[in-house]
C-alpha cells in the first residue's frame, strides 16, 4: 500500500514537469554525440506480438532500457541514457555498472520526473501482454511514460539464445555492429558451452536435476521457463512438480518437497533463507553437495550465458546417480 | 475469653482498600475449585496442541509416526525428517513464542492498569522491526541470527527510551504516561521503520515475510538461541508476580502495602522486554495473544496476579499453536499465525470494549 501510493505520487509530480524537463532535455541531447542511427528511418518488429511494430521517422539515439534489456543490448555499445526496472541485484544486470548509470528508479518504481529529463527517443523494456507496455506498470503509469517517448516491447519466453538473438537484431536495428569479431567469438564460446553440456549429459542420461527457487517459507520449482527449455534441449533431465496452467512456476511445501527427488539441484541465485533449514540439508543432493545455480533473469548475453553454462556442465560432470 | 471485638479490631489498623477494588475483588473472584481445576485443565489443552501441531501439516503423517519419529528416530525416513526438520520447530517456536507472549502481555496490563494494553503498546514490537530494518538496511545483517540480536536489542533501546520518555516531569512514570509514550513512540518508530523499506529494496524483502508474524521458522536454531530470553523474562515475571496484585490497586496503595514500587516495575519491565523481544525475534510481530489470554485467564480464576501469570504461561502457547494449526487446516499454503491471531483478536478486543465487565483488573 504504502509503496503504491509513492509510485502514484512521483507519477504525479512527473506530470506536471513534464514540459520543463523535456526542455531541458533535448537541450543536453544536442550537446550528444548523435552515434549510431542518426538520419535513417527506424523500424522494429519484436518476436512474437502479433502486429507490433515499432516505426520512428529517425533511427532513436537517447534510449532509455529496463535493465533486462540494458543488459543485453550493452555487448553491442549501446549505452541507454537512462535504466530502471528489477534486476539491480541479480545476474540480470550483466555487466551493467549501475553506479555509472542514469537510474530512473528500481524495481516498480519509475521517476517519470527522471524519464522525462534522460528525454529518451525510444523506451525499451519487457513487454506486457499486448506489448503496449512495461510489463510490471501500472496503466496510469504506462500512459504517462509513453507520452515521453514510445515504448519497444521485448516479449520474455524464449529460450536464452532466442532472446539473445532477439537483442542482438534490435541493436543492428538501432544501428549498432551487431556481427563484429568480439560477438562472433562470444557466440561461438556460448556454443561450446552448450556442447559441452550436451556431451555430459549424453554420458549421464539418468541423471535428475531440479530447478529450485525458494524466498525461504515456499518453494518455487520450474521444468518450463525459457532457460530450463533450453537446458532441456541440451539433454538434462529435469525433474519437479508440474506448474499450474497458468504460472511457469509450481509452488511446493518445504514438507513436501523431498517428494520429488533429484541427483543434482539447481539453487537459484536469488533464493534467500534455506541454507539453515533442516530439511534443506536433508535432500540427497545436498547432502552429496551435488549443487548447481541458476538464475531465469541472467542477462541474455552470450557471455553470461556461457559463463553459466560452463559451470553447470563442470557441476554434472562431477555429479553421480544418488536416487534410487 | 476472647472478644469478639478483639479479633476484629488487628483487621482495622491495615489501611483498607477503597470501596470499589474490594467491591471488584468480590465481584470477580471465582471459587478455589475453579482454580483447582484450572491449570491441569490447561496444561491437558496444552498437550493436544502440542500433538495437533505435530500432527497437522502439508505432508500427512500418521499421530503413529510422529511419536515413532519422536521415540526411535530414523533420519533416513522421509516422514521422519519432516516432523524434526519442519515440525517439532515450529511446535517449539509456538510454545516458547505463546507463553512470553502470553506472560508479557499479563504483566503489561498490571504494571500499566490497563486492561487493553498489549506488549505493542510499550513500542517493543515497533522497537524491534525497526532495529531488523536498519540491520538489514545499514549494517547488512541478514539471516535469523542477525535478526534475532537485532529485534533483542531493538526492543531494549524502546523500552528504555519510552521508560525515559514516560518518566521525564513531575510525577515519574506513571501508567498512563508510560502508555501514551509507548503509543507515541511505536508511531514515531513504525514511520522509521516504513521509511527505511521504502527506501532499501533489501530491507523490504526480509520485513515481508518477518513482520506478518509466522511459526514457519527455518530449523531449531534460532528458537534455541532465543529461549534463554524468553527464560529470562518468564522468570522477572515470577519474581514481579507478588507485587503485581497491589500494584492494582494504585501507586499509593501499593506503597502504603509495602510494595517497592521501582523494583517491581523494573523487574515486570524486564520481563517484557526480555520476552517480548525474543518472542518477536522468533515470529515477527504477533498481535493480539498478549491481550486476549490474560483477559481469558483473569475471567477464569480472578484478579489474582500470580495465577494470571502462570495460567497465561500455559494458555498462550494454547491459542498461538491452536492459532497455527487452524491456519494450516483452513488454507491450502497455511497462512502466518500473525494474521489469524489478529482475525481472532480483533473481535475479541471489539467485545471487550463493549463490555467493561470482563476487563476489571
Amino acid at each position: 500500500m504504502q509503496r503504491r501510493r509513492f509510485l502514484t505520487l512521483s507519477s504525479l509530480s512527473g506530470l506536471s514537469v513534464l514540459g520543463l524537463a523535456a526542455c531541458s532535455g533535448s537541450e543536453s541531447a544536442s550537446e550528444q554525440d548523435p552515434g549510431p542511427g542518426g538520419e535513417q528511418a527506424f523500424s522494429f518488429t519484436p518476436a512474437n506480438y502479433d502486429g507490433v511494430t515499432i516505426s520512428l521517422d529517425q533511427a532513436p539515439v537517447r534510449i532509455v532500457a529496463d535493465i533486462y534489456s540494458a543488459a543485453a543490448l550493452q555487448p553491442y555499445g549501446i549505452e541507454p541514457v537512462g535504466v530502471f526496472g528489477f534486476g539491480a541485484t541479480g545476474s540480470g544486470k550483466g555487466d551493467l555498472d549501475l553506479d555509472a548509470l542514469n537510474v530512473l528508479g528500481l524495481e516498480g518504481e519509475l521517476s517519470l520526473e527522471k524519464l522525462a529529463a534522460a528525454a529518451p527517443d525510444l523506451i525499451i523494456g519487457v513487454g506486457n501482454q499486448e506489448g503496449t507496455g512495461w510489463t510490471w506498470w501500472e496503466d496510469e503509469v504506462r500512459d504517462q511514460a509513453t507520452e515521453v517517448a514510445p515504448f519497444l516491447p521485448i516479449r520474455m519466453g524464449g529460450t536464452p539464445p532466442e532472446m539473445i538473438q532477439e537483442y542482438r537484431a534490435l541493436a543492428q536495428a538501432l544501428g549498432a555492429d551487431s556481427d563484429g569479431s568480439e560477438i562472433a567469438t562470444a557466440e561461438e564460446d556460448f556454443n561450446a558451452a552448450r556442447e559441452r553440456l550436451r556431451t555430459v549429459t549424453g554420458q549421464k542420461p539418468d541423471l535428475t536435476v531440479l530447478a529450485f527457487n525458494t524466498t525461504g517459507d515456499v518453494i518455487y520449482t520450474s521444468t518450463t521457463l525459457g532457460v530450463l527449455n533450453m537446458l532441456a534441449e541440451d539433454g538434462v533431465a529435469l525433474v519437479g512438480p508440474e506448474a499450474p496452467e497458468e504460472s511457469s512456476w509450481a509452488e511446493v511445501s518445504w514438507e513436501s518437497i523431498a517428494d520429488y527427488p533429484a541427483d543434482v539441484i539447481l539453487q537459484a541465485e536469488t533464493s534467500v533463507g534455506y541454507e539453515e533449514n533442516p530439511l534443506w540439508l536433508s535432500l540427497p543432493a545436498v547432502e552429496a553437495d551435488q549443487i548447481g545455480t541458476w538464475d531465469d533473469k541472467r542477462a541474455y548475453t552470450y557471455v553470461a550465458q556461457t559463463a553459466w553454462l560452463n559451470e553447470l556442465a563442470a557441476v554434472l560432470e562431477d555429479s553421480e546417480r544418488i536416487i534410487p | 475469653m476472647t472478644s469478639p471485638r478483639a479479633s476484629r479490631h488487628p483487621a482495622a489498623t491495615h489501611p483498607t482498600p477503597p470501596a470499589d477494588a474490594t467491591q471488584q475483588l468480590e465481584v470477580v473472584s471465582r471459587p478455589p475449585v475453579i482454580r483447582a481445576i484450572a491449570p491441569p485443565a490447561l496444561g491437558a489443552l496444552t498437550v493436544v496442541a502440542v500433538m495437533a501441531s505435530l500432527v497437522v501439516g502439508d505432508r500427512s503423517i500418521s499421530p503413529g509416526t510422529v511419536v515413532d519419529a519422536l521415540l526411535s528416530t530414523d533420519m533416513s525416513v522421509i516422514d521422519h525428517q519432516v516432523v524434526w526438520g519442519s515440525r517439532v520447530p515450529r511446535t517449539v517456536a509456538g510454545v516458547a513464542v505463546g507463553a512470553a507472549i502470553a506472560v508479557a502481555g499479563a504483566l503489561v496490563q498490571a504494571l500499566t492498569r490497563n486492561p487493553l494494553a498489549d506488549p505493542g503498546i510499550l513500542g517493543v514490537n515497533a522497537g524491534a522491526a525497526v532495529a531488523v530494518a536498519a540491520g538489514v538496511s545499514l549494517l547488512g545483517i541478514g539471516g535469523m541470527q542477525g535478526q534475532l540480536w537485532c529485534a533483542v536489542i531493538g526492543a531494549f533501546i524502546a523500552t528504555v527510551a519510552v521508560l525515559a520518555i514516560g518518566a521525564a516531569g513531575r510525577g515519574g512514570a506513571d501508567p498512563i504516561r508510560l502508555t501514551l509514550a509507548g503509543v507515541a513512540f511505536a508511531a514515531v518508530m513504525t514511520g522509521l521503520t516504513t521509511a527505511i523499506t521504502l527506501l532499501d529494496v533489501r530491507a523490504f524483502d526480509a520485513m515481508r515475510t518477518w513482520s506478518a508474524g509466522s511459526l514457519a521458522v527455518r530449523g531449531i536454531g534460532p528458537t534455541l538461541q532465543a529461549l534463554p530470553f524468553v527464560a529470562i523474562g518468564l522468570l522477572a515475571a515470577a519474581a514481579a508476580a507478588r507485587y503485581l496484585s497491589s500494584i492494582a490497586l494504585g501507586d499509593d496503595l501499593a506503597t502504603t502495602l509495602g510494595v517497592p514500587l521501582l523494583r517491581a516495575r523494573l523487574l515486570g519491565i524486564l520481563g517484557i522486554t526480555t520476552a517480548c523481544g525474543a518472542a518477536t525475534a522468533i515470529a515477527g510481530p504477533i498481535g493480539f495473544v498478549g491481550l486476549m489470554v490474560p483477559h481469558i485467564i483473569r475471567w477464569i480464576v480472578g484478579p489474582h496476579q500470580g495465577w494470571i501469570l502462570g495460567l497465561s504461561a500455559l494458555a498462550g502457547p494454547c491459542l498461538i499453536l491452536g492459532a497455527d494449526v487452524l491456519a494450516r487446516v483452513a488454507t491450502p499454503g497455511g497462512m502466518p499465525v500473525g494474521v489469524v491471531t489478529a482475525f481472532l483478536g480483533a473481535p475479541v478486543l471489539i467485545a471487550m470494549v463493549r463490555t467493561r465487565a470482563v476487563s476489571g483488573l
